[in-house]
């Protein structure tokens, strides 16, 4: 049997109870027996630490005196830059970002000191003592400041932190062949993650110099380098354990409160808890970058795309952290990757501001290009007389195009499925109402495509570990953390594929950096590693046990229980192998994220699509938004864990939704106007809709990637198919997100005095 | 240990008087805010307005608590909370509106918390519906004695630490239709865009209450509005008719978005009554 043919059964009708089932941590969740890192409070000796932050978004530190702070009573260190043993800095892309401010202060959130104390009151009272002078220096406040002649440099290579460029054609000269052309301002607003638990976790020390982490991150090896980095740490000192986290979403990729518990831990010898507030979240954590687009997009008289423009300026904050990446794949999805259009030109600008620093989030920049691409479609399809559907069909690419960059991709399907799927849905049905009503009813589209992995030639690679333990458990191990996403379930599920065993035969070892590198958790990479893990471990699973049982094994295959007959007989037990082996099982596998053939890699090979169609109510009195109904059609591969799958399309939707019509933290000047979820609003499960995912599971050009992570293709159209169903209800098409209701109103009012 | 000025709940002494004249003489004599539910004070103190020095805790006053109906009016106890409200059937009844606007504010775990003399203290949402309805509070401030005043002059200069014993609210009369509308963002857990209320009598002449509160909007009683409609039940409203007298009674939005929505909403409260 080749081992493709182990690919996940498809979902039907027949199967679906079966496949339907809980998430192995489902009970422990829901019974409030689960253990996150901020639980990590019975550790002997504990203290508690408090991060010590600037309370002005752009000054010089003149001096700071921490000695007061280290006289108060119950106060077991207090740290400082002048402390750290090794690089002061850290950053996933670039190390930009000092643990401790020595100099200068860029956002409010910088860090200054902190104390490790033995209660969090006397730690607070602490970091009250800490004396620093500051002068003020001229606030950037937004990426226009900062890049305006004259404007202090907040960096040594001044405030652009990053530019990109995507051409082909030559899109001046196309114009000017259109017989339409539309264009349009977009802006997007800056969104938080609010995961239910805030940055937290704790540092313990081993008392021989090294350190373990049991923190909320996304990725304990890369946290663990940066760590020995900082600490001045040999690597095999840090341990990072990555336990089952209160939520990520992108905003715990980069290092948060484990610089400053490590230094603490290191100084006292003791275990060091921290565990940001909201308000401190709100402020010193990452957020989605908010992104100013400008768009022109063209088409002859017949509807033929010719050319797109799109220029995006993006406030990625005080330090750099993922903003690059996230600046290229916002490029990328900028160039409208869904369309054949023959001149394109995409450039945009990443900018360092004084304002809170953008990061990794859900969707990373994709999302954003996606509604101003979308968007432009509407609009041009307005302007050529067309159906909105008609102009995207008359326009699609085919699954043989290359990618916007000419390069090789392997798409789920052709996007024409999803496109009539959308056309299909029921929600179109009695789209609007009667204009006597006080609720307007609209249904609007869009398309989004996506891609997992890295991407763009990045390091990326993966591996797992599959071990019999002495007790004949099977221990299945990946550096992935579960975060909430359900991988736990994605891993269950595709090991009882692969290896035919029974979920209660399965110890599943998760995010631990002693453990095998899986690469970080996030580009809805896990699914694909795992995947990938286990089917390279399949027939080396099975040939180390039949080896085990030796003579008369060959018939035998690793089943439910132990190795069992064709039938599925249990012959020998997984316990009685482990005690017949003269040695266990290790098998380890490690390889590169599937980059497809291209010589360079551009953008990410494996694709995945969605179309989702909205249904929205709009008050004609207020302007209030209500969205009635989501469905949405996905091409992402097979369905692994069927709940889980659910969850991450719908919860991804309301997210969007959220980024759509409520969320926001707004600045000025570098200060919050909002610290906390009294008003920062997301929606509730009030506000959540009925929503229908319907699966494409078929993937073109065989089996080869069965299967794609699916953890951000949720969110990608949601904007713009919400924002094009409130045009249908209303005639007022919006650019600026989120939309409130006052605006809406207005908008709606001007249209129809 | 020596603690800094005020970073936290720590430097608030909590007072617990044993009456409602030691209350109210305590909170004169040390400029100390009253903690009913604490909802409402422990996110405001818990911001840049900072934590008081003293605070005077209503617990044990068995004198502010119950919810009686008397003749001609419900009196409820300040220190009622808003979900004891929300599941006494009797008021729920005869006054529905209120009911749901009670149902508006926050959600169950506060409205567990919270009181209805908080909400007052607060000018929550219920402040509009409580206007339109023309409620009356029982206080007393220092030593003085007990007085009585309207919500709406409450509301304009509330006295100083003044006590609120018990909150009076006189049942609309046959014919009275109440409306109340919360404007946010979202479908439930909300802090209010605006609060419109309004309660419309027809017969034997015309007489309109109307009030609004919100974000940012100190709530009080829509005067010039409701002179358009008293006493002319023909006057058919529009939006450009009522919105130079909403710029008069809201002056602060003149000129601002949310005046066109109170507008509409006020005509639509003002249609619904009609029907
Ligand atoms: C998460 C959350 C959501 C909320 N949502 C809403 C909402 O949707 N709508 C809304 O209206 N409010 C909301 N609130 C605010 C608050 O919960 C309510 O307004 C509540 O009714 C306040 O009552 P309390 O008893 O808790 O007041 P407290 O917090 O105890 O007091 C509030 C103020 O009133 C004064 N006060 C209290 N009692 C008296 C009295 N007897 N006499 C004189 N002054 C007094 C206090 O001095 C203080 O200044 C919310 C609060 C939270 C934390």
């Amino acid at each position: 049997m080749s081992t493709n043919d182990f690919t996940p059964r498809q979902l039907n009708a027949d199967n679906f109870a079966d496949r339907w089932q809980q998430r192995p941590d489902a009970r422990s969740k829901a019974r409030g027996e689960q253990r996150y890192p901020t639980d990590e409070l019975a550790w002997p000796g504990l203290l508690h630490g408090r991060i010590l932050r600037s309370p002005f978004p752009h000054a010089q530190i003149t001096g700071i005196n921490v000695d007061a702070a280290r006289e108060l009573p119950g106060v077991r260190a207090v740290v400082t830059a002048a402390d750290i043993p090794g690089d002061n800095h850290y950053g996933i892309v670039f190390r930009d970002q000092p643990v401790f401010c020595t100099d200068r202060v860029r956002y409010l959130g910088d860090a200054l000191a902190a104390v490790a104390a033995d209660t969090p009151e006397i730690a607070a009272h602490a970091l009250s003592l800490i004396e620093v002078q500051y002068t003020e220096l001229p606030v950037l406040g937004d990426p226009a400041a900062a890049l305006a002649d004259g404007a202090p440099p907040l960096h040594p290579g001044g405030n652009l932190l990053d530019s990109s460029l995507l051409e082909h054609g030559d899109v001046e000269a196309a114009f000017k062949a259109c017989a339409f052309v539309v264009e349009g301002r977009y802006s997007t607003p800056r969104q938080m993650h609010v995961f239910m638990e805030t940055e937290g976790g704790v540092a313990v020390p081993d008392n021989q110099g090294g350190l373990t982490f049991r923190v909320g991150c996304q990725s304990g090896h890369r946290d663990r380098e940066q760590l020995a980095s900082i600490l001045d740490l040999p690597l095999d000192k840090v341990r990072v354990i990555g336990l089952a986290t209160g939520g990520g979403f992108g905003g715990k990729d980069e290092l948060t409160m484990q610089p400053a518990a490590g230094l603490l831990a290191l100084r006292t010898g003791r275990p060091v808890r921290i565990h940001f507030d909201r308000r401190e979240s709100t402020i010193a954590g990452i957020k989605r970058h908010p992104v100013e687009l400008v768009a022109r997009t063209g088409c002859d008289a017949q509807g033929n795309i010719l050319a797109h423009q799109l220029h995006a300026v993006l406030d990625t904050g005080a330090y750099a952290t993922l903003g690059p990446a996230v600046l290229t794949n916002l490029t990328d999805h900028a160039a409208a990757p869904l369309y054949r259009i023959p001149n394109v030109k995409v450039t945009g600008q990443l900018v360092y501001t004084n304002n809170s620093v953008a990061g990794a989030f859900r969707g990373f920049g994709g999302n954003q290009a996606t509604f101003a691409v979308e968007s432009q479609l509407d609009k041009l399809a307005a302007a050529a007389g067309l159906h909105p559907a008609e102009l995207r069909k008359r326009n699609l690419r085919t699954p043989d195009d290359p990618g916007v960059e000419g390069q090789t991709q392997q798409q789920p399907c052709d996007p024409r499925l999803l496109l009539d799927a959308a056309l299909a849905s029921p929600l179109w049905e009695n789209a609007t109402e009667s204009d006597h009503r006080r609720w307007l009813t609209g249904v609007g589209m869009a398309l989004g495509a996506q891609g997992n992995g890295l991407g763009n030639g990045l390091p990326d690679s993966g591996g797992a570990r599959l071990h019999l333990s002495a007790a004949g458990r099977i221990e299945l191990a990946f550096g992935f953390i579960e975060y909430g996403q359900g991988v736990i379930a994605a891993v269950e599920h595709l090991a009882c594929e692969y290896l035919g065993c029974a979920p209660d035969d399965l110890d599943i070892r998760l995010g631990d950096s002693s453990g095998p590198d899986s690469g970080p958790t996030s580009a809805s990479r896990s699914s694909v590693i795992a995947v990938e893990a286990l089917r390279r471990l399949q027939p080396q699973w099975r040939a180390a046990l039949q080896d085990i049982a030796g003579r008369h094994a060959d018939d035998l295959a690793p089943g439910r229980g132990g190795l069992c007959t064709p039938s599925g007989d249990l012959r020998i037990s997984y316990a009685k192998l482990a005690k017949m082996a003269a040695q266990r099982p290790v098998l380890k596998v490690h390889f590169d994220f599937p980059t497809g053939p291209d010589a360079t890699p551009r953008g990410r090979y494996l694709q995945l699509l969605i179309a989702s169609v909205a249904r929205v109510a709009v008050d004609r009195l207020t302007g209030r938004v209500r969205v009635l109904q989501l469905h949405h059609i996905t091409a992402g591969g097979k369905v692994i864990h069927p709940p889980s799958y659910l969850g991450q399309i719908e919860g991804a939707a309301v997210m969007g939704m959220g980024m759509a019509l409520l969320e926001d933290v707004p600045m000025q000047d570098g200060q919050f106007l909002l610290d906390n979820l009294d008003a920062y609003l997301i929606p509730t499960l009030a506000d959540a809709p009925e929503q229908r995912v319907d699966v494409i599971e078929a993937i073109l050009g065989g089996e080869s990637y069965p299967v794609r992570g699916i953890g951000e293709l949720g969110i990608e159209a949601i904007s713009p198919a919400l924002i094009a169903a409130i045009e249908n209800a209303t005639g007022v098409r919006m650019h600026s997100l989120p939309v409130r209701p006052t605006t809406l109103l207005t908008a709606m009012q001007e249209q129809h005095p | 240990m020596t603690l800094p000025p005020c970073p936290d709940r720590r430097h608030t002494q909590v007072l617990f008087p044993s009456s409602a004249e030691e209350a109210a003489i305590l909170a004169s004599r040390h400029q100390a805010p009253y903690l009913a539910g604490a909802s409402a004070a422990q996110l405001g103190w818990s911001k840049s307005t900072g934590w008081p020095a003293k605070a005077i805790s209503l617990h044990a006053l068995d004198d502010l608590q119950g919810c009686r109906r008397a003749v001609d009016h419900w009196s409820i106890g300040a220190l009622a909370r808003l979900s004891e409200l929300t599941s006494n059937r009797a008021l729920c009844r005869e006054l529905p509106t209120l009911h749901g606007a009670l149902l508006g504010v926050g959600a169950p775990g506060v409205r567990h918390l919270a009181t209805l003399g908080g909400n007052i203290g607060f000018a929550g949402d219920l402040m509009p519906i409580l206007l339109v309805l023309d409620t009356q509070v029982d206080w007393m401030q220092g030593a003085g004695p007990l007085h009585q005043s309207a919500l709406s002059d409450w509301l304009s200069q509330a006295p100083e630490h003044a006590l609120i014993t018990r909150i009076r609210i006189p049942l609309p009369g046959p014919g009275r239709q109440l409306r109340m509308e919360k404007l946010a963002s979202r479908e439930a857990f909300n802090p209010p865009l605006l609060n419109i209320a309004s309660s419309w009598q027809w017969q034997p002449f015309a007489q309109a209450h109307l009030a609004a509160g919100g974000a940012g909007l100190a709530p009080r009683r829509l005067r010039s509005c409701e002179q358009a409609f008293n006493g002319d039940a023909t006057l058919i409203p529009t939006a450009a008719t009522l919105l130079p007298l909403l710029a008069r009674d809201l002056p602060e939005q003149a000129a601002q978005p949310l005046l066109p929505i109170a507008a509409n909403l006020l005509l639509d409260q003002w249609s619904a009554s009609r029907l």
